[in-house]
């Protein structure tokens, strides 16, 4: 019967509306041109610690940045090989937290759970990891290693001034943290 | 509008006053939020931080010009988390509007 037809056209035509919906949210974030990561290449190199501009009201690199903390990037590339990271510790509390290229969150750490003065780690791929030769004199349980779902992403590190006059203290130990391959 | 109170437990926390695209406000003070290190408190650790166009004496975070905004509280090293039952594990400040004097 023609409604019948008709309603079942508008039916499918409602549910491929959905389908064609769902499917371009679910892929908006990573056709995202103004995303973190992009935000930062033009202003980084890869594999080296950039220091990032202090948040002000005319210009802030990214939105909603916290203004009491110096901030440093490493936008890292792992096809070449592993990347060894160091920060010094901050007399407050520093956090390094790393970020896959579509800026989703994997691992952090920060200054106590470091447990030392400085805190060092080995960032590499999966495939990196599994090559690691097994008979090292160091093995890898004595060095901390993160593994990186993506090639590529970002390593963020805060270092947080507790007044505001000890931002440049907060900022001169970011100068000392170190991201190369090696 | 008022911020009073006290937070859940944590290493440092910070409070920071943006718009509602992100940036920050800007105003002849510079001040843009308080750490927990700089907020005034009272003697029994509580703090009160006033949000507002018109200077106030004790915290005082300046709106400027702007009607919309948005308070970031961060805390940093804390053991609450996105699962913590609220109530007595992560005790919020308390947010009221007071009128203009």
């Amino acid at each position: 019967m023609p409604v019948i037809r008709l309603l079942l056209w508008v039916l499918g035509g409602t549910l491929l509306g959905g389908v064609v919906h769902l499917a371009s949210v679910l892929v908006l974030p990573r056709l995202a041109t103004q995303d973190a990561y992009s935000r930062l290449s033009s202003i980084t190199r890869t594999n080296t610690i950039t220091p990032l501009p202090a948040p002000t009201p005319e210009n802030a690199l990214m939105p909603f940045m916290d203004p009491a903390f110096a901030t440093a990037v490493c936008r890292y590339d792992l096809s070449s090989g592993p990347l060894k990271f160091s920060v010094p510790i901050s007399p407050a509390y520093t956090s390094v937290s790393f970020y896959t290229r579509s800026e989703v969150a994997y691992y952090a750490i920060n200054d106590r759970s470091a447990g030392r003065r400085v805190i060092e780690l080995e960032l590499m791929t999966v495939n990196s990891e599994t090559n690691l030769p097994g008979d090292e004199e160091i093995t890898a349980a004595d060095r901390l290693i993160v593994e990186s779902p993506t090639t590529t992403g970002l390593v963020l590190v805060k270092a947080l001034a507790p007044e505001f006059g000890l931002l440049p203290t907060a900022r001169n130990v970011l100068t000392t943290a170190r991201c190369q391959q090696q | 509008m008022v911020l009073s109170g006290t937070t859940p437990q944590a290493r440092y926390w910070t409070v920071t006053l943006y718009d509602p695209q992100g940036s920050l406000v800007a105003n002849s003070v510079q001040r843009y939020g308080f750490t927990s290190q700089e907020i005034i408190r009272d003697q029994d650790g509580t703090f009160e931080l006033t949000v507002g166009p018109r200077a106030r004496p004790g915290n005082w975070l300046p709106t400027g010009a702007i009607e919309r905004y948005v308070l970031v509280l961060r805390l940093y090293d804390t053991p609450i988390g996105v699962a913590t039952r609220s109530g007595r594990d992560a005790p919020m400040p308390a947010i009221a509007q007071r009128g203009c004097r």
